[in-house]
């Protein structure tokens, strides 16, 4: 803790001394304290921004008070520098780094980015992946790659690897492929593809074709994920082969009305030698020209074999007055065998946000419920949160 | 029915019909109209008569549309005595100034020498009543390619806090219907395209392995903000972990899960004395020939039985299923594995290590 509170502190005495001397540039802050009853904890979460030059900016993100040993972490920090041509970047610090089809990772680490003046891009990346609290990682490291090409007018297509190792051991090895294209302006397709090396096989894969208007948007999409190559080949569940989970759905949003929007997905899944249906719809409603003020109603039946539930969601948010705005959400979800652990689990919270300042803002909120963990349980939530910009 | 029934049933449908157009927008309370510009223009009134100080105007200030007080400097007897904004030029249209206000960096006063006075120039729109007057993108372009700030991402040269001007993008990376879902894919080949909007932490916030609390919880008076978990997913992560195996791993590790339910004693870690209990009934494991329903289910998903049985409690599973065992070969058919039968984890749990 007393590392992580030395690098956070470390790193926004340099971002502020740095932005002293450069006053013109971009600028945020922002702090958030939250106080919550249910589990009773208080948090304080301290964001920083800025962009020192055009070429060089810095965030980091950082929390502190939550749990039960008043822990602090290190969400995000890091230094990024750019060359003012995009012929590459350099990036030092904890982050989070999604490259590719292979799976998102969070480190600690360095990212380099080189780009060709013909649109071949390569990405490496390597570091020690980020453990709460700066726990042990001893021998544990993982590093990657992505090489894409891009042809103006026609699409993107990249190839990523990505290696890790936990104590010592492989864990992680897998090659992914990606693309997108736009062949029309109304057209769009998408797809990843993620294949294990340690337990041949695709780990992940997913494929999305939209076609969209002003009025509506059409989705077609397939996915196919192996769960046990999603694991760590370092454990042993990993090594009993799987059902792999399949899915194909299509998904639809019509705007109804100029203020009502509506979506509706519906998807056929296989779960082992199971085959069900998740349907699940939304209706988007505003209330005034510009969208301050909307209610939503959701509804969705997951009809997979042992996991048959119906959920509604009722969401509204109403500005009551220039400084004061009422929101709440309310969802009742009714499974088809709880357990004995209630038969329909309702969950409700009614929230009011103030804002005290241009600066200040503060939130309160009630919400109770009931669910199979709890047969009931109420919770009090207090925000209090301050934003600094200097931004011109 | 009566005729009396008849005509008050005909009056509420009518009624309830109207009602509706006005909360979904078709019929609009008060008619949305653009300004009048044209007309204005047409009777040589200059721009500036209205807007008052525009040509002057620098990056702050205020945002220069007139009052009923300026248009009753000519129109002296006005058909009624409500604020003139209320019918002539939309809310709509002034919001967007006002946005561009707080959100662009943008100064009339070097401009208007370049365009010599002439506003149309870059408001071409005037004449063709639409509802929002300000300039396209493409507009600035004719004159500012900004070829290099495209090709570095900097927006800052002309946007401020670019996320929060709520400047979405139009084309196919525009964040409608259910953009969570597809989110991965789409950012899978343009990292530095979302990074536009899109800062790290907020990638963070929910893919970081350090995450205090989630945006739906940090944020919860933000109730229309589309997250995965919203509301009570606490209440039903189970039924989304089993529904959509592998799912929950994409972004969490399994010790993740298998830390929580430690805490909770469901988990195997956790011993029956101090309140951890079995979460399977009759007929989970048995012997060969007996009910054992506890294979099938590892396999179609194993990252269910990783939460709680992860780690030290695979022990359970190597008593039984270890080469030689009574549990028997717990490999699929066909499977293959590059790792070291004798050196690497797993394999060496069961088939022994080998120095």
């Amino acid at each position: 803790m007393i590392r992580a509170c030395l690098t956070a502190g470390l790193a926004l005495a340099c971002a502020l001394g740095v932005a002293d001397t450069a006053r013109a540039d971009p600028y945020r802050l922002r702090g958030d304290a939250l106080l919550s009853t249910q589990p009773n904890v208080g948090l304080l979460v301290l964001q920083a921004q800025d962009q020192f030059r055009p070429w060089l900016n810095a965030e980091a993100m950082i929390w502190a008070g939550a749990g039960e040993d008043n822990s602090t972490d290190a969400l995000v920090i890091f230094v990024r520098a750019r060359d003012p041509l995009n012929r590459g970047e350099i990036q030092v610090g904890r982050m989070v780094l999604a490259t590719g089809a292979v799976r998102p990772v969070h480190i600690d680490g360095v990212f380099v980015r080189a780009n060709s003046p013909w649109g071949t891009r390569v990405e490496v990346f390597g570091g020690a992946p980020v453990v709460p609290e700066f726990g042990d990682r001893t021998a544990d490291w993982l590093a990657g790659t992505r090489v894409s090409h891009k042809l103006e007018h026609v699409g993107t297509a990249g190839v990523s690897f990505l290696y890790r190792q936990d104590q010592g051991l492989r864990s992680d090895q897998e090659v992914g492929l990606d693309a997108s294209t736009q062949p029309k302006k109304w057209l769009s397709i998408t797809g990843t593809a993620a294949y294990d090396l340690l337990n041949p096989g695709i780990a992940d894969s997913r494929l999305t074709a939209a076609a969209f208007s002003k009025k509506l948007r059409g989705e077609v999409f397939a996915a196919r994920r192996s769960p046990s190559r999603l694991l760590p080949a370092t454990s042993l569940f990993s090594a009993l082969g799987d059902f792999p989970s399949d899915e194909v759905g299509v998904s639809g949003r019509w705007r109804a009305a100029p203020r009502l929007d509506v979506t509706a997905t519906a998807i056929a899944r296989t779960v082992g030698n199971d085959t069900g249906a998740d349907l699940s719809c939304r209706a988007l409603l505003r209330l005034d020209e510009l969208g301050k003020g909307s209610i939503a109603f959701d509804i969705r039946r997951a009809q997979i074999p042992a996991t048959e539930w119906t959920g509604v969601r009722l969401t509204g948010r109403l500005p009551v007055r220039k400084k004061v705005v009422l929101a709440t959400e309310l969802e009742l979800v009714v499974p088809d065998d709880s357990g004995g652990r209630g038969k329909v689990w309702p969950w409700a919270l009614g929230a009011v946000r103030y804002a005290i300042s241009p600066r200040w803002t503060a939130a309160f909120a009630v919400e109770a419920s009931a669910s199979a963990q709890f047969s009931h349980e109420v919770n009090a939530l207090f925000r209090l949160s301050s934003r600094w910009e200097s931004l011109k | 029915m009566s005729r009396t029934l008849r005509i008050l049933g005909t009056l509420a449908v009518i009624a309830t019909v109207a009602s509706c157009a006005a909360v979904l927008g078709l019929k609009q309370k008060i008619k949305r109209r653009p300004f009048e510009h044209r007309a204005h223009v047409l009777k040589g009134i200059n721009c500036g008569t209205c807007h008052v100080g525009v040509t002057k105007a620098g990056e702050t200030g205020k945002d220069h549309l007139p009052g009923t007080a300026k248009c009753m400097s000519c129109h002296k007897k006005p058909h009624n005595t409500s604020d003139c904004r209320n019918c002539h030029g939309s809310a709509f249209a002034r919001e967007r100034v006002a946005m561009a206000r707080k959100y662009l960096r943008f100064k009339h006063s070097s401009h208007m020498p370049r365009v010599k006075g002439n506003c149309v120039r870059c408001h071409s729109d005037v004449a063709k009543k639409s509802m929002t007057l300000l300039p396209r993108m493409a507009t600035c372009f004719n004159c500012h390619p900004h070829k290099d700030q495209f090709k570095v991402r900097n927006c800052n040269n002309c946007h401020i806090n670019l996320p929060e001007g709520g400047m979405r993008p139009s084309s196919h990376v525009v964040h409608d219907s259910n953009f969570v879902r597809r989110h991965g894919t789409e950012a899978a080949g343009n990292r530095d395209l979302c990074s536009t909007c899109h800062g790290q932490k907020f990638c963070a916030q929910c893919h970081g392995v350090t995450t205090a609390t989630l945006p739906a919880r940090m944020y919860f008076d933000r109730t229309m903000k589309v997250s995965v978990h919203r509301a009570n997913f606490f209440a039903r992560h189970a039924f989304e972990a089993r529904g959509r195996p592998g799912l929950c791993s994409t972004c969490h590790q399994t010790s993740f899960c298998a830390d929580c339910h430690a805490d909770r004693g469901v988990s195997a870690v956790t011993p029956f004395a101090r309140g951890g209990r079995s979460q399977h009934g009759a007929g989970w494991v048995g012997l060969p020939g007996t009910p054992n329903r506890h294979g099938r289910a590892a396999r179609t998903n194993p990252i269910e039985c990783a939460s709680c049985h992860g780690g030290s409690g695979e022990a359970l599973c190597i008593g039984c299923h270890k080469v030689g065992g009574i549990g028997g070969n717990p490999h699929p058919p066909g499977y293959s594995s590059r790792l070291r039968k004798h050196r690497d984890l797993p394999c060496r749990l069961c088939h022994g290590l080998v120095p």
